[in-house]
């Protein structure tokens, strides 16, 4: 970022620009809720569970009008804006939507572990008739034989939480280890047998390509080009070996399948950018402000 | 033009082009025919031939984050699936998770698919912590981590997980993945060392396409890459089994890809754009260097 | 002690999950490991909200810079986990609240218990018995005993305990003997639940056959007076019924319409809620029209508005005229008319063995199939040709003109209930008009109110039947259910936050294109001329640019060469680089495995 953009201090008249622009706005803004209803949410109730409605239904008379959602759009797309608004410059309004963002996740991620792991996987374990008589009513009663196994990531899980504490920092380095330990474990196997031996095993392809006793050119040349590739880029990282002469040459053109690799990975990328983008900017023109409907959801307007 | 001007552009600019170059196409609902590559019809046809009532693995490791890539296609697998008629078995290893499947059974199975029954043609297994451990558990030993589905209801009750002792049982792992853990992980811990046995197809992210790709087609039998893999499977699967005047549902992923050609116009003149402007410059020495 | 202890943690955690992957026999140990790991994981995550509490609590008591965003990030954080914790407006999970059925605690303990002089079956790997009767099943001095009723399910689980005909035909034994003598089918016991369960209401004659059926003592009869005043509550609510509303006689004396308002005694089961809501109501289902019925029907339409446009007019045309398939119904009657062998008990074969039978068949000669006969068959096509629309009055006539059985009866009435309603035909048909065309607001109250008055009438039915049960488990709900302010927190705060934030990247990227992509060599020149191609082949510009070019050429169009790039030089490059990380993996684990490697401990010794 350069000096000027970053600096807080705004110009009188940009003020006044920005000071314009946004009574506009807002004047527009007020006009698409008012008078057409943009933003508008509805709902359906039926046996006590609430279901998702459109527009259409509102019409038809199938589902009412839900304050709650409506009010959810608006400050969805008033925290998408925040946002946003960081492209133009770091300001208040970002630093607030980032502040709820860590809040709420935190907090998300652990309801869920809560409520998906930590009741049925672990106390429902141990305590089975306890959490089936009033969180899983689904859940047997009866003890498994091998309940006694979770007794160990119960200690080890509250060796893990005495983290928050100040005192004793080496207590929760036994269950840090286990989890270390593990993942170790895992990868280990994991990685050497999927991705190196797996991965030596698919290079290993005929040069010469004979299907129904035709020699097949094309598909030669492809294996041709594939193994000359996978060598020569693997060559490149060797590094006990001085890349001159021969080893040079060859892991030149390891390079350059590299750079080839790099570029598409990066033409990869460009593209799942930019759809992130699109859903984002489909929110706020078909949900919050109305201006598009390409799934024909608000019929009649 | 004073090439230094340019060269020290304000990058709002360049914000500001991008963010017309994504809406305009959106304002204007620009759309584009769809051709489908042979990866998209590998998985295509590896969904194609089940049969009714095979068991499939629907593994939706994505997010929110990742959605407006991926949110096409794994409603457009989900509706493959059930046009097929197989058993789905939802899971996710993303603590979001939960939230896509739950759209994908609103949006697709209720929807459209009112017949398929809860607990017989299809089932929400939820969130399990671990990520790839939790892989590593379930491809041997289902129940040793999902004792009840997402709905608090006991596994062993559930008529279509009964025979189900673990993931090698499944028929295909159908993969939705956004990051990790995702199809790098299926791969690794329930595909190759089962090789053989569980058959995979994953649509995955434009930043992990390409280092998946080493894994096709042995270890993975189709792969779909960011929104264009979304938009050609979409169309193969909305040419197959729609017809004329498909619901809207089903051509997200071809209506995104409206704004994303604009954009990659904008990137390539960017690229291009920059460039000039840095030969030019290199050509004359600016002045504050001598 | 405090280092060593970690690091042979450590080494064990990770060896027992190498070792377990070629060794089958101690392929559980090495899932117990990864069964923990998966339990730590979220407890990490509990970690993570606590580390942050702290943090933001600290920031806020030092006054920080910023500490007002902090206490913004504790303010939702606070919310968030309370609402989710708490399950704040979680409706109780359906599946496990029995609707129709009301509830009295009664523990095992209490229930009657039963005997046969028989044995377990002997079984070589010690399996014990079944979970869901390892409360309710003992054995001593040679008996057998089973306290409590014995459900379908636990008769299940029992059969699948042993193999021979023998222990079967016991386990249908103990079955039918732990049955209630006189409320069997009527009360049941949940013994998951410790519940005893009435459907309905539970009637004076039901009461003493109960006590009768149940230990007589005082603990009974308290049970059983609860079971009487919970269901006989009476619930009501004002509600107008659709015209054609009738109550069947049955019915009538827990059901009752007056004066605007609707009452029931006791809990509504889902299949009363559904007759309630359709079959009583009386919606007319939506039959093809003729020709001339449509045109009226579009007079009838125009009257109220514009004229319908070409495309309307067709739309309209299609959907009056979609036949729903009434020509099936003599197809249906005649499937249900073939009824399968019903499976012989175990009793049933043992009793054949005995006699000498050498090939057990399981299961009983199927009955000869009830089949319509030309009578019937022409009752059914007039009827569907006269448009009537009284299923009932078909029924008795079927039944008066041959055989017509009870699942033949049954199939009728779910092929007519499951026929789409008028109704819902004339909303369809609003909603297709309008795709193509405008209509005035008279014209939508014509083709919509039918529709919402059906749902009205729905959610109504609804609303008592939430009100008229007896919530059993009101914790058991989704803590994620829609609708409630957790869920409201995810759709409108995080979902929008977490979108938007990874949206932000495609505005980097593209500034990152303009600075810092430059063709300052080969090298370079390749990434760029990759990275063109690639994002040209990807959309339908690459297709357009170069479909000129002949087939045999194919691989020179951009989008196949875009192919051929990802299939074989970036496979080739990724999976050097795939190999490279593997290689790098394995050696960092085995450093961290044997101890090595010991950074991850820290380095201060406290």
């Amino acid at each position: 970022m350069t000096a000027e953009i970053a600096d807080p201090k705004s110009t009188r008249s940009e003020r006044q620009v920005w000071a314009i622009l946004g009574l506009l706005f807002a004047g527009w803004l007020i006009y698409r809720a008012v008078i057409i209803g943009a933003g508008s949410a509805y709902v359906a109730e039926v046996n006590g569970q609430y279901q998702s409605a459109t527009y259409n239904d509102f019409l038809v008379g199938t589902a009412v009008y839900s304050p709650a959602r409506t009010v959810g759009i608006w400050i969805a797309a008033f925290l998408t804006l925040c946002i946003f608004s960081f492209l133009y410059r770091d300001n208040p309004f970002y630093k607030f939507a980032e502040a709820v963002f860590v809040g709420v996740s935190a907090a998300y991620w652990m309801v869920i572990a809560f409520w998906t792991v930590v009741i049925p996987n672990l106390v429902g374990k141990i305590w089975p008739a306890w959490i089936q008589s009033w969180a899983m009513p689904g859940l047997s009663p009866i003890r498994d034989d091998s309940w006694w196994m979770f007794l160990i990531p119960l200690v080890l899980g509250g060796m893990l939480l005495w983290r928050l504490s100040p005192r004793g920092a080496w207590i929760a380095r036994w269950p840090l280890a286990f989890i270390i330990g593990s993942t170790a474990g895992i990868r280990l196997v994991g990685f050497l047998q999927a991705d190196f031996i797996s991965q030596i095993h698919n290079t290993i392809v005929p040069v010469v390509v004979v299907t129904d006793s035709e020699f097949q050119f094309w598909e030669s040349v492809q294996n041709i080009l594939l193994v000359i590739s996978v060598l020569s880029a693997i060559v490149y990282f060797f590094f006990s070996v001085e890349h001159t002469g021969v080893v040079g040459q060859v892991s030149r053109i390891g390079v350059w399948v590299l750079m080839v690799t790099f570029g598409a990975a990066f033409g990869y990328t460009v593209m799942g950018r930019i759809a992130l983008l699109a859903i984002r900017f489909e929110f706020l023109f078909d949900d919050w402000l109305w201006l598009i409907d390409p799934a024909h959801k608000r019929l009649g307007l | 033009m004073p090439m230094q001007g340019l060269q020290n552009l304000d990058r709002r600019w360049i914000f500001l082009l991008m963010a017309i170059a994504v809406a305009v196409p959106i304002l204007f609902g620009l759309q584009f025919p769809e051709s489908p590559s042979q990866l998209a019809r590998d998985v295509f046809n590896e969904i194609e031939q089940l049969e009714e009532g095979d068991n499939v693995l629907m593994a939706w490791d994505y997010d929110p984050s990742t959605e407006g890539e991926l949110g096409p296609m794994a409603i457009a697998f989900a509706r493959h699936c059930c046009e097929k008629k197989v058993n789905m078995f939802f899971i996710t290893l993303l603590p979001v998770g939960p939230q896509m499947i739950e759209k994908a059974i609103t949006e697709v199975i209720q929807a459209d698919f009112p017949d398929l029954v809860y607990g017989q043609d299809y089932v929400n297994l939820g969130y399990k912590s671990g990520y790839e451990g939790v892989i590593k558990v379930i491809v041997t030993d289902l129940k040793g981590l999902y004792t009840t589905d997402a709905r608090g209801t006991n596994i062993d009750q559930i008529p279509m997980c009964k025979p189900i002792s673990s993931v090698q049982e499944m028929d295909l792992i159908v993969n939705v993945s956004g990051s990790y853990p995702g199809t790098k992980e299926w791969v690794q811990y329930a595909v190759t060392p089962h090789q053989g046995e569980i058959r995979m197809v994953a649509g995955c992210t434009g930043v992990q396409a390409p280092l998946l790709y080493p894994y096709i087609p042995g270890q993975l039998k189709g792969l779909l890459g960011a929104i264009k893999g979304a938009a050609e499977y979409e169309a193969l699967v909305v040419s197959e089994y729609l017809g004329n005047d498909p619901d809207q549902l089903y051509l997200e992923a071809k209506r995104r890809m409206g704004p994303q050609l604009v954009a990659h116009l904008l990137m390539i003149g960017l690229i291009i754009a920059g460039n000039v402007i840095y030969f030019r410059q290199r050509r004359m020495p600016s002045p504050q260097q001598n | 002690m405090k280092r060593t202890v970690p690091l042979l943690i450590t080494a064990i955690a990770g060896f027992v999950l190498i070792i377990s992957f070629f060794l089958p026999a101690i392929q559980e140990w090495g899932e117990g490991a990864a069964i923990w790991f998966d339990i730590l994981a979220a407890l990490a995550f509990i970690l993570g909200g606590g580390n942050l509490l702290k943090l933001h609590l600290k920031s806020i008591s030092d006054q920080q810079a910023g500490w007002g965003y902090s206490a913004v990030t504790i303010v939702a954080f606070l919310g968030t986990l309370l609402l989710g914790l708490l399950k704040v407006g979680s409706p109780p999970t359906p599946n496990v609240e029995y609707y129709g059925e009301t509830f009295v605690p009664f523990p095992v303990a209490m229930m009657p218990e039963f005997s046969v002089d028989e044995q377990l079956p002997e079984r070589g790997d010690r399996e014990p018995v079944p979970a869901s009767v390892r409360r309710q099943l003992s054995v001593d001095n040679g008996k057998l005993n089973f306290r409590g009723w014995m459900s379908e399910n636990q008769k299940e689980d029992l059969l699948k305990y042993g193999e021979t005909l023998n222990w079967k035909r016991l386990v249908e034994e103990l079955f039918d003997l732990t049955q209630p003598e006189n409320v069997g089918g009527k009360v049941k016991y949940y013994a998951d639940h410790e519940a005893l369960a009435v459907s309905g209401v539970l009637t004076e004659e039901l009461e003493q056959q109960l006590l009768d059926d149940l230990p007589d003592n005082e603990f009974s009869q308290q049970a059983v007076d609860k079971l009487i005043e919970l269901t006989n509550v009476e619930t009501s609510i004002s509600v107008e019924p659709p015209e054609a509303f009738t109550i069947p006689d049955s019915e009538s004396s827990r059901i009752q319409y007056a004066d605007g308002e609707l009452t029931i005694v006791g809990p509504m089961s889902i299949a009363l809620r559904d007759k309630i809501a359709n079959l009583w109501a009386g919606f007319l289902p939506a039959l093809p029209l003729t020709d001339a019925q449509i045109e009226e029907f579009q007079t009838e339409l125009e009257e109220r508005g514009p004229e319908l446009n070409e495309e309307q007019v067709e739309v309209l045309d299609q959907i009056l005229r979609t036949d729903p398939g009434l020509s099936a119904l003599p197809l249906v009657i005649n499937s249900a008319g073939i009824r399968p062998g019903t499976p012989k008990t175990a009793g049933e074969l043992v009793e054949e063995r005995d006699s000498g039978v050498l090939d057990l068949v399981p299961v009983h000669l199927a009955p000869d199939p009830v089949l319509l006969n030309s009578a019937q068959e022409e009752t059914i096509s007039s009827f569907i040709e006269s448009g009537s629309v009284d299923i009932t009055a078909l029924v008795s006539e079927l039944e008066s003109l041959g055989p017509l059985i009870d699942e033949q009866k049954t199939a009728i009435t779910g092929f007519w209930n499951g026929l789409e309603r008028e109704a819902t035909r004339k909303k369809n048909l609003g909603i297709g008009l309008l795709k193509v065309g405008p209509l005035s607001r008279d014209q939508q109250e014509f083709l919509f109110v039918p529709a919402a008055e059906m749902y009205s009438w729905d959610v109504a039915v609804g609303e008592l039947f939430i009100a008229a049960h007896q919530v059993k488990y009101p914790w058991s709900g989704e803590f994620s259910a829609q609708g409630n302010p957790f869920w409201w927190t995810y759709e409108y705060v995080l979902q929008p936050l977490m979108t938007t934030t990874f949206a932000l990247l495609a505005f980097y990227v593209a500034s990152a294109a303009f600075r810092a992509f430059r063709a300052k060599n080969l090298e370079a020149t390749l990434l760029l001329g990759t990275a063109f191609i690639v994002l040209l082949g990807r959309t339908y510009l690459g297709t357009a640019m170069t479909v000129w070019i002949p087939e045999q050429y194919s691989a020179l169009r951009i989008d196949q060469m875009t192919v051929y790039i990802m299939k074989i030089f970036n496979t080739a490059g990724n999976r050097a680089i795939m190999i490279g990380i593997a290689l790098g993996i394995a050696s960092t684990s085995l450093k961290v495995l044997l101890g090595i490697d010991r950074s991850y401990l820290g380095s201060n010794e406290d």
